[in-house]
């Protein structure tokens, strides 16, 4: 046989002592965690706003979701994964999924600070100097400093690393040229953090660094892109000759590439799209469906069933890499997976949603009777941004054939 | 709240990785097909020595008392490996009904299971077939009437042919007799609930495997296959196949770990975690299979490719325990519904 007597019986040792051991698989909330719930269960029914606020891509709606930001601070709320000093409450993976279930079952607005707290936030948690952390952290937990993110470029989309806009080093000074695109909140947000080319004649992924600037800054201009549903959910941002302190420089200069790739990591892997997101869409679908049952064929009711499992598949899967990384594990190219995954999980729900709407399907915002089929002509527009933003899902595929799967290039 | 397994769980899991990877190839597997046992006698007892097919039984009668959230481990190589003999029948189902038996101590069935020495077959009306029944001597069966067991003298066999050749396929027939009777009719259902999750979930772990195995062919071989001067792997054609296939597989795994535990545990949910797990792995594993010929060409269409071991387990097992439908019927009601079981913040509740 294969293994010798000895480490067999070993082997059968151990399996014995599994029985009794406390780190055994184990899928119960703690009493902690349920008191976690509890209380921001209780804190979401006194403080999420009675109406529907206006969309965080209008000028007045995204004042409302910044002041709902600092509502949110106020319980120290808005991040509450980071550490204690900077405005969150030093809570783990488990606590912020938790967090996100209630979150949804409230019925809580948008987050219009996500790329800020959830992208920004653990970059510069990981990457950033003390005073950087001090300077940023705090102004993003309370909602002062509201953040966009700045990519892609007009010839560098889904080839990141080809992008040209530069941050020339002058002193203590940067100074950008150059244009961005697809910067999301940008029409409205105050800073935005982006991947400039500071190293004279580099290329591709090497010489590249990320810088944060104030999108009202000398020599920074915004101008905003109508979305799919007219509004400017995205803009351009040019640079002409804007000065940038050193200061705002994250890790080392020339270093930008790799921290990029640990912020994508965290924006495709756990953080984006919390599962509580979908299972709140997907238990949404099961009543749209059974108010519309009668006229519906028997093939939708299949779907709307593979839509709830996946929805649970999405969320089982979350605590289940939420529960490798707090084992000290990175997540690599799991994120490629996950963002493949929920975005055409979204949009098969949305597909089926405007299956069932029947002819309000046809109809723009204004003439939807009900807030339900606003949300689902309004979610069905996006969910088709889904299989494109934070990388496209075909970038995915190739990353997870070339890093998982190990095909060449 | 700690949704992995242990070191110790996934050491135990490579043992018999290693041992499959050793003593299960597919060279071996096809040498099986010539002969009418589909057995070999050596690698079922290395894999009594390993402990694995009695691990369930309590250590008294020397097994390992393990779980069933150690043996999903288990079955999932066993389908990676396409093992041939019948460790997830003997080791899972059938333990685990000895397990529910309150008389079995005149037998010793057990400790004979433990041993290696007796293959003892689950039969339940769900299934048309008996996998490899011609091995068995001894057959614990379903009836409306309760749980019997049977000796192959009292059961009618009659063999079909299976699509997978490295198994054999009987459609049984028995009339059920007071002296065969076990268990009677209401104190069985409850048995028999518990061994038709196991049974699903023993074919969702092993489809889980034979997944990823089936992809590992694939790999291997478009890293090989070169078409216009240049590896086929490195076309985005071909990688977006797989890709699709990875992140399919990459979402059944929890599902198929979650239904161990509420099996484990007998969690009020259990019902509706199993039917997901073979559900979703039943779609995760025939997609390999579909998007696996294909990467292969023409290959992948002959007798002489090792995929067919693999694909033809995955369509054999989908059958076994409750096809796609019969899970999706079973799971339907429960889900469509207001307050749905399966809503928000209630995953582990």
């Amino acid at each position: 046989m294969i293994l010798p007597r000895q480490e067999k019986l070993l082997l059968k040792k151990e399996m014995l002592i599994l029985r009794i051991e406390l780190e055994y698989m184990e899928l119960l909330f703690t009493k902690d965690q349920q008191e976690f719930r509890k209380e921001i269960k209780a804190w979401l029914k006194k403080n999420t706003p009675k109406t529907k606020l206006c969309s965080f891509d209008t000028p007045e709606g995204f004042e409302m979701h910044r002041d709902w930001e600092r509502k949110l601070s106020e319980g120290r709320w808005t991040a509450v994964t980071w550490p204690e000093e900077y405005g969150g409450r030093g809570a783990d993976l488990i606590d912020w999924l938790i967090f996100e279930e209630e979150y949804y079952l409230a019925g809580s607005p948008g987050r219009v600070n996500q790329n800020g707290i959830f992208l920004l936030g653990p970059t510069l948690i990981e990457y950033g100097t003390r005073e950087q952390k001090d300077r940023f952290l705090p102004a993003m937990s309370n909602g002062n400093e509201i953040w966009a993110q700045a990519w892609s470029e007009p010839n560098s989309g889904s080839d990141l690393a080809s992008l040209s806009c530069k941050a020339e080093r002058i002193g203590d000074k940067f100074v950008l040229n150059g244009q961005k695109i697809w910067s999301s909140r940008a029409a409205y947000a105050d800073w935005a953090f982006g991947l400039f080319r500071s190293e004279l004649g580099s290329s591709r992924h090497h010489g590249l660094s990320f810088i944060l600037f104030p999108l009202d800054g000398e020599g920074i201009s915004v101008k905003p892109i109508a979305q799919l549903d007219g509004e400017p959910g995205f803009a351009e941002i040019f640079f002409d000759n804007a000065e940038i302190s050193a200061f705002n420089l994250i890790g080392e200069q020339g270093q930008g590439w790799d921290i990029t790739m640990a912020t994508a990591g965290f924006e495709r892997g756990l953080m984006l799209r919390s599962p509580a997101r979908f299972k709140a869409t997907a238990s949404a679908l099961v009543n749209l469906y059974l108010k519309n049952k009668e006229n519906t064929s028997s093939g939708i009711r299949g779907r709307v069933v593979d839509c709830v499992l996946d929805a649970e598949a999405y969320s089982l899967s979350t605590y289940w890499t939420a529960c490798k990384v707090m084992k000290g594990r990175k997540i690599g190219s799991e994120s490629s997976t996950n963002k493949i995954f929920w975005s055409e999980l979204d949009c098969e729900m949305h597909e089926l949603a405007s299956s069932l709407l029947g002819a309000e399907a046809a109809l723009g915002v204004s003439d939807l009777e009900s807030e339900e089929s606003v949300d689902w002509i309004k979610g069905f527009l996006f969910s088709l941004a889904g299989p494109i933003y934070a990388g496209t899902n075909e970038i995915q595929r190739n990353i997870i054939a070339e890093r998982i799967l190990g095909l060449p290039k | 709240m700690d949704f992995s397994f242990t070191e110790q769980q996934i050491a135990f899991r490579d043992t018999l990785k290693n041992f499959l990877k050793d003593q299960s190839t597919t060279s071996s597997i096809r040498s099986l097909w010539n002969d009418s046992s589909r057995f070999k006698q050596s690698r079922w007892d290395g894999l009594k020595d390993l402990g694995v097919i009695g691990s369930l039984i309590e250590e008294e009668e020397g097994g390992l008392g393990l779980s069933d959230i150690d043996f999903v481990l288990m079955a999932e190589e066993a389908g990676y490996a396409a093992l041939p003999e019948p460790l997830v029948d003997v080791g899972w189902i059938t333990a685990s009904l000895l397990n529910e038996l309150t008389n079995n101590s005149k037998e010793n069935w057990k400790a004979k299971l433990a041993n290696g020495d007796l293959i003892a077959l689950t039969g339940h009306e769900l299934n048309k077939f008996l996998v490899n029944a011609h091995l068995a001597d001894t057959f614990f069966l379903q009836s409306g009437d309760g749980l019997h067991m049977l000796s192959k003298e009292d059961l009618m066999l009659n063999e079909r042919e299976s699509l997978d050749p490295s198994l054999r396929l009987f459609s049984f027939d028995w009339k059920p007799k007071d002296s065969q009777r076990l268990v009677h009719r209401s104190e069985s259902v409850d048995i028999w609930q518990k061994i038709l999750n196991i049974g699903a979930l023993s074919i969702a772990a092993q489809q889980l495997g034979l997944a990823r195995r089936i992809i590992d062919l694939s790999v291997e071989y478009v890293k090989t296959r070169e078409q216009f001067g240049v590896k086929i792997g490195s076309f985005q054609a071909i990688k977006h196949l797989l890709a699709n296939v990875q992140v399919q597989i990459e979402f059944t795994k929890p599902v198929v770990y979650r239904a161990a535990y509420s099996i484990a545990h007998s969690l009020p949910g259990r019902y509706r975690d199993v039917s997901h797990a073979k559900m979703a792995s039943s779609r995760a594993s025939r997609l390999a299979a579909k998007n696996s010929i294909q990467v292969h060409g023409a290959m992948g269409y002959t007798w002489e490719s090792d995929l067919q071991i693999f694909m033809k387990r995955i369509w054999v097992l989908d059958i076994l325990w409750g096809n796609h439908s019969w899970h999706q019927n079973r799971l339907e009601e429960e889900i469509l519904n207001t307050g749905s079981a399966l809503g928000l913040g209630q995953t582990f509740v």
